[in-house]
């Protein structure tokens, strides 16, 4: 593909995936400097995936470019061994002090661009989507049940990690 | 921690409408993507961008580099002005001093520095390195490096010879001024109008400085100092005397909503290995295997900041590409001791690397009689002063 058929191409899925994506980013970064750089990422992921956001597997493909931009706009806030600052979660407060609400959603946020593929997919797709099982299971390439099971092991994973998180803190 | 509340936690984030704002800085980031697509029409300066927008130990290694160039020229600034009684009163008493700062006699287009300084800190931000402010203190030999965008913080130590060069320096540039000040080599150079305004000029030199300073004739409040020690040449303008500063401007604490890096970025003991390595750097990534036309304070400048678009489609691992880019800064701090009085010389000017008969740069170590010559294959030989190459 030249480059101006390139460019071409790259308008007309930026237009079609643009508010699709500033959804998704900022309930997956909610903060606007981490948004911006989750959304630099994901531009570059579709320009650099436009034969695939051509295809007909789009619509699965560009939760992968966003979950990946998120991921990398999160490795970049909190570094590259991905684990969060302390200062960040609140975890230099005394044992006592539990994480509140806003700490823990934050910590949601980033561990969701740490699940496997499918499972990071299936809960945006679930919870920050809100869709049913039916369409998760057509984007996802399987069975409604499969689609029930990623985000059921979505959701252990983050259990289990934000629990060692927490730990970690006190 | 149960598996309910990530639940609700998860639909509570699902729920969430996203605020107009941020659609709005969604499309303006997906028209500044688009503009540059259009601009450079190549995809690989896609990666070239990325990297640039997200490398924040380049955009510190950078910014440090330009800190300590004008670190320098600081503190010249302050010795080398004291020619003309009258004129240099504000800028040697004022509490506070607030200026602009370009390296370089291209006004035009050359970086600008905005100063801002309060006894032994500044505070500087750097027109071609919009998201990088950082705060120097004098007296620690320590810099508090901010990245405004990231919201990421790193000190960087200055301690050493660099420290140790610009204080002998400021010692020295005291001992010639002192000198200047009932000398005959001050001199009035008469008036002229600077952006409209009328202003008296006078000039005070001494054996490797200049220092010409023009300022408003009726109030003695300086307009301009034009700075030249060697061949650095630096000029100040903008100048605002006394002006109430915000402590907390100046101050070397993390500011709040900053994450403080671990980094370690260590500037101190830059040596003649780090200055070849930087050459090399130079002349594999940033000019295509050619040294470049010229090297210094100026050139660097304008480097720096495309150092990390140049690095970026480089096939190696990031930590990789931003070790090159420390070293790069390293050799160009070395360069910059010498650049503000010492004797060296570059001839690189199109030799191409790898050149073993061409002697690219040439300098003379502190205390030594003969001169380190620097070839375009990047070895070094002792050459006695009298068989430099011409």
């Amino acid at each position: 593909m030249n480059l101006s058929r390139r460019a071409e191409t790259f308008e007309q899925i930026r237009a079609k995936y643009i508010r699709f994506l500033a959804s998704v980013l900022w309930k997956l970064t909610g903060d606007r400097e981490l948004f911006t750089e989750a959304m630099q990422y994901a531009l570059l992921g579709m320009w650099q995936n436009i034969e695939k956001l051509s295809s007909k597997k789009a619509g699965a493909y560009i939760y992968r470019i966003a979950l990946t931009a998120n991921s990398k706009a999160w490795r970049n806030r909190i570094g590259r061994d991905g684990e969060f600052a302390r200062s960040q979660i609140g975890m230099n407060k005394g044992p006592d002090e539990k994480l509140d609400t806003n700490e823990l959603t934050s910590m949601v946020r980033h561990e969701i661009g740490h699940l496997p593929a499918k499972q990071s997919r299936a809960i945006v797709m679930r919870y920050l989507e809100q869709q049913d099982y039916k369409d998760i299971a057509e984007k996802l390439c399987c069975t409604e049940a499969g689609a029930r099971s990623h985000v059921s092991k979505a959701i252990g994973t983050l259990k289990s990690k934000l629990t060692t998180l927490a730990e970690r803190g006190q | 921690m149960n598996e309910e509340r990530i639940e609700e936690i998860l639909k509570n984030i699902g729920s969430e409408t996203v605020p107009a704002d941020v659609h709005k800085l969604a499309d303006q980031t997906s028209k500044d993507f688009t503009k540059t697509l259009m601009q450079t029409g190549k995809d690989q300066h896609y990666v070239l961008w990325e990297f640039i927008m997200k490398s924040n130990i380049t955009k510190l290694a950078a910014a440090a580099a330009i800190i300590i160039i004008a670190f320098f020229g600081f503190n010249q600034f302050f010795g080398g002005t004291v020619t003309f009684a009258e004129v240099i009163q504000p800028i040697l008493n004022a509490r506070t001093v607030i200026f602009d700062f370009i390296i370089g006699e291209n006004e035009e287009t050359g970086p600008v520095m905005h100063e801002i300084v309060v006894g032994q800190r500044i505070r500087r931000t750097i027109s071609n390195l919009p998201n990088m402010t950082s705060i120097i203190d004098l007296e620690s030999a320590k810099i508090l490096a901010l990245d405004t965008e990231a919201k990421t913080a790193v000190y960087v130590d200055i301690k050493g010879s660099l420290q140790e060069k610009t204080r002998n320096y400021i010692e020295f540039v005291r001992e010639v001024l002192m000198k200047l000040k009932d000398s005959p080599n001050v001199e009035k150079i008469g008036k002229q109008e600077i952006d409209g305004q009328k202003v008296i000029g006078f000039v005070a030199r001494g054996p490797n400085e200049e220092v010409k300073i023009w300022a408003d004739p009726h109030t003695a409040v300086p307009i301009r100092v034009e700075l030249r020690l060697g061949l650095l040449f630096v000029i100040m303008k903008n100048f605002k005397f006394d002006v109430p500063v915000d402590d907390s401007l100046v101050s070397m604490d993390v500011p709040p909503g900053y994450t403080l890096e671990q980094t370690e970025v260590d500037f101190t003991g830059a040596n003649e290995q780090d200055f070849i390595e930087s050459l090399r750097i130079w002349a594999e990534v940033l000019t295509d295997g050619k040294f470049p036309e010229a090297t210094g304070t100026e050139n660097i400048m304008k480097q720096v900041p495309l150092l990390g678009e140049k690095l970026a489609p480089l096939d190696i691992p990031d930590d990789e590409k931003k070790q090159l880019a420390m070293k790069f800064i390293r050799g160009m701090l070395f360069l910059q001791i010498y650049e503000s009085g010492g004797n060296w010389h570059y001839a690189g000017k199109g030799v191409k690397l790898g050149d073993a008969d061409t002697p690219v740069f040439w300098y003379q170590p502190k205390d030594s009689e003969t001169y380190r010559v620097i070839y375009g294959d990047l070895s070094v030989k002792d050459v006695a002063p009298e068989n430099l190459p011409e």
